[in-house]
């Protein structure tokens, strides 16, 4: 038994040194940042992707020597602890954060999660920054929430206009992922395309965190006969599904929803020419603005010439700048309600810090605290990118509820 | 019947990989008794050797999948010696924590040292044969006849060799086995590797049609150990019909009614099963 429980006890310490890391503890002079998202499982490399940028902008502002509020120097560090996407892992996550680690503001990526902190964000004083393009997070009235990615109705039209005036498509399969923001955007997607006169032939939630082989899925998505397929896995799940459905002869096109990144997809099909006919985000590379080439010029030097920035990274990024600027701001870095004041000011646009760095030029953060920026989509035809196409975003779909 | 046809072919392809792992999880727990929790984290390593063999060295796939397979054989052979072997007079819990520990200690060892991102290393055919309206690509054949042959060679293995008659002797009596003069620690570990590598070929010959990251075990594990019982714990031929019935099942269930309640309906099957034949099909009572 002895020589059980010391075996047993080496495991625990492996497992302890594995799994933690370390860094500074938190005193006065430190603004914390927490960040709950997914770090292992089917969702790490999404989890990661938004890691990166939300470090950049950390180390960039110590970089500068800190950020000055009300007269005193702040340094800023980032926590980032993994909750595989799980809403229970990400409550208890931000708690720690919260109470342990001393951090105002939690950054998550999850509907599911950010839902799970909307409960208690409000009692427990600390902002939500909400990686996702679900509306209710920004229209239930939680005073304590900003929102960076642009809403969804924005895709789900520009999309589904895309689909039927340009490639005439009528008939869509719907292979959303089975998660809140599948069901949602699937939804809206629905609703839309029939408005405008699309029939929905058959609706498959596909659970991707449980990945496995998709030929079962597409052999009954595929005897509906569908024009187009309608995708929303991240990047390389989605890959999988454009490829097995090649293999199963399928020619129509495919509708990404904008989780799924296609110069990512590009990297996992064996022939480019799988993906003609798709629909998705503008890959952030090919975004024409000078402050988008800038945050990918900084991107590789901090990372490597081989990394590619995707919008994740840019949009955490740019989330942080947001965030610490209306510290600054507000010469407050406890007060979370002169905070969140401060991010709707108009000045905050006038900020050098924002203004050098923001790699979206986002116009403005409307008083819900969904954040309005510029939004490009792009094809995928005869092996190419084609050019990238302006998403309307008209005000309404920031801040009506739908 | 175009889809009937499609989704039987699909459900065979995954009914040969579930077979597999299945039959690597049965073989180990005829022996030694151990529920190796630990079995779909090492087909996640098995699928790692084969990626670096064969996109960072440039390996040919069936050479990588020989490298993988020796190489979570000589795994499996260590595992059962330094981990698993002190614990064999000691309560099954211990084992049982142990097994969950190596999870965790293995995945994020994956984690750290290759990341989180998803990986893939391209089949040795791109082909896709159209049969009476069936598409199926090479790969899917490869794994189909692959698994055939490898669950029959291990067949060959157990009822001709001496060495898999001994092998079957001590998981059949090993007090009796241990009188006969074999070596019973040594068979132990010929078990555990054979079985390793098991997993090890499920993993490669699935690489292409999958993806590899680090938590790709878990989907397979629980439904392995879900095969394994209703199998009848350590029989062979219970592993293997298991693995394909399941296979063919789950992918009956998703095609016709949802790809939503798989695992409810599949682990439903097993309570009544066990409910009527507490042993599970093939399994002998104690």
């Amino acid at each position: 038994m002895k020589k059980g429980g010391y075996l047993f006890f080496l495991f625990l310490m492996g497992v302890l040194i594995v799994t933690t890391g370390t860094h500074l503890r938190a005193d006065e002079n430190t603004i914390t940042i927490g960040y709950s998202g997914p770090l292992s499982g089917g969702g790490a490399k999404f989890g990661k992707n938004l890691q990166m940028g939300l470090q950049m902008a950390v180390d960039q502002v110590n970089q500068m020597g800190g950020l000055e509020v009300a007269g005193k120097k702040y340094q800023v560090r980032l926590i980032s602890l993994d909750d595989q996407f799980q809403t229970a892992l990400t409550v208890s996550n931000a708690k720690r954060l919260v109470h342990k680690e001393g951090a105002k503001m939690i950054f998550n990526p999850s509907s599911g999660g950010i839902f799970g902190l909307m409960a208690i964000n409000e009692k427990e004083k600390f902002i939500i920054c909400a990686y996702t393009t679900n509306q209710v997070c920004v229209t239930s009235g939680n005073k304590l929430i900003f929102r960076g990615p642009p809403a969804m109705m924005a895709y789900v039209q520009a999309w589904a206009n895309r689909a039927m005036d340009k490639f005439g498509w009528k008939k869509c399969a719907m292979m959303p992922d089975a998660y809140d923001y599948g069901k949602l955007w699937s939804g809206l997607f629905e609703k839309y395309w029939q408005k405008k006169g699309g029939v929905i032939t058959t609706h498959i939630p596909v659970d991707f965190m449980k990945l496995s082989d998709y030929y079962p899925l597409l052999t009954k998505a595929l005897a509906t006969n569908p024009d187009c397929i309608l995708i929303g896995s991240s990047s390389e799940p989605n890959a999988m599904q454009v490829k097995q459905a090649r293999e199963l002869g399928f020619r129509g096109g495919f509708i990404v929803i904008e989780r799924g990144k296609l110069e990512e997809m590009l990297q996992f099909v064996p022939d480019p020419n799988m993906l003609n006919g798709s629909i998705g985000t503008c890959p952030l590379i090919f975004y024409p603005n000078p402050s988008a080439k800038k945050f990918i010029k900084k991107f590789k030097e901090k990372y490597g010439a081989d990394q590619v920035p995707v919008h994740e990274s840019a949009i955490a990024y740019a989330n942080i700048i947001y965030y610490l600027a209306a510290i600054k701001l507000a010469g407050t870095t406890t007060d979370v309600y002169k905070i969140m004041d401060a991010l709707k000011d108009p000045r905050i646009q006038k900020m050098p810090l924002v203004k050098e760095n923001d790699p979206y030029e986002n116009e403005k953060i409307f008083p819900n605290g969904a954040v309005k920026g510029r939004v490009l989509g792009v094809e995928f035809v005869n092996g190419k990118f084609s050019d990238p196409f302006p998403v309307p975003t008209p005000d309404w779909v920031y801040t009506e509820k739908y | 019947m175009g889809i009937l046809l499609q989704t039987l072919i699909n459900g065979i392809m995954l009914g040969s990989v579930y077979a597999m792992v299945a039959l690597g999880l049965t073989l180990i727990y005829g022996i030694l008794n151990v529920p190796n929790f630990v079995h779909g984290t090492l087909y996640m390593i098995g699928a790692y050797i084969a990626y670096f063999a064969i996109v960072s060295f440039g390996a040919p796939y069936w050479v990588g999948l020989i490298v993988s397979l020796i190489i979570l054989f000589a795994i499996g052979i260590l595992l059962e010696r330094i981990v698993f072997r002190p614990f064999y007079d000691k309560p099954l819990i211990n084992s049982f924590i142990v097994a969950v520990g190596l999870i965790l200690v293995l995945e994020n060892t994956a984690l750290s040292l290759w990341g989180p991102e998803f990986r893939q290393f391209a089949a040795p055919s791109d082909k896709v044969i159209k049969v009476m309206g069936v598409m199926i690509t090479a790969q899917r054949i490869i794994v189909i006849v692959t698994a055939a042959v490898l669950i029959w060679l291990v067949h060959l293995f157990i009822k001709k060799t001496r060495l898999g008659s001994a092998i079957e002797a001590t998981s059949q009596n090993p007090d009796g086995a241990l009188l006969m003069g074999i070596n019973i620690s040594h068979m132990r570990g010929i078990t555990f590797g054979i079985g390793t590598a098991l997993a090890a070929v499920a993993a490669v010959l699935v690489g292409p049609i999958l993806l590899i990251y680090p938590a790709m075990g878990h989907t397979v594990i629980g439904m392995a150990f879900v095969i394994i019982i209703i199998g009848g714990m350590g029989s062979f031929i219970g592993a293997v019909l298991g693995g394909y019935i399941i296979g063919i099942l789950e992918t009956l269930v998703t095609s016709y009614i949802t790809n939503f309640f798989t695992e409810a309906i599949i682990f439903g099957l097993l309570v009544l099963l066990l409910a009527v034949r507490p042993t599970g099909l093939f399994g002998k009572p104690h």
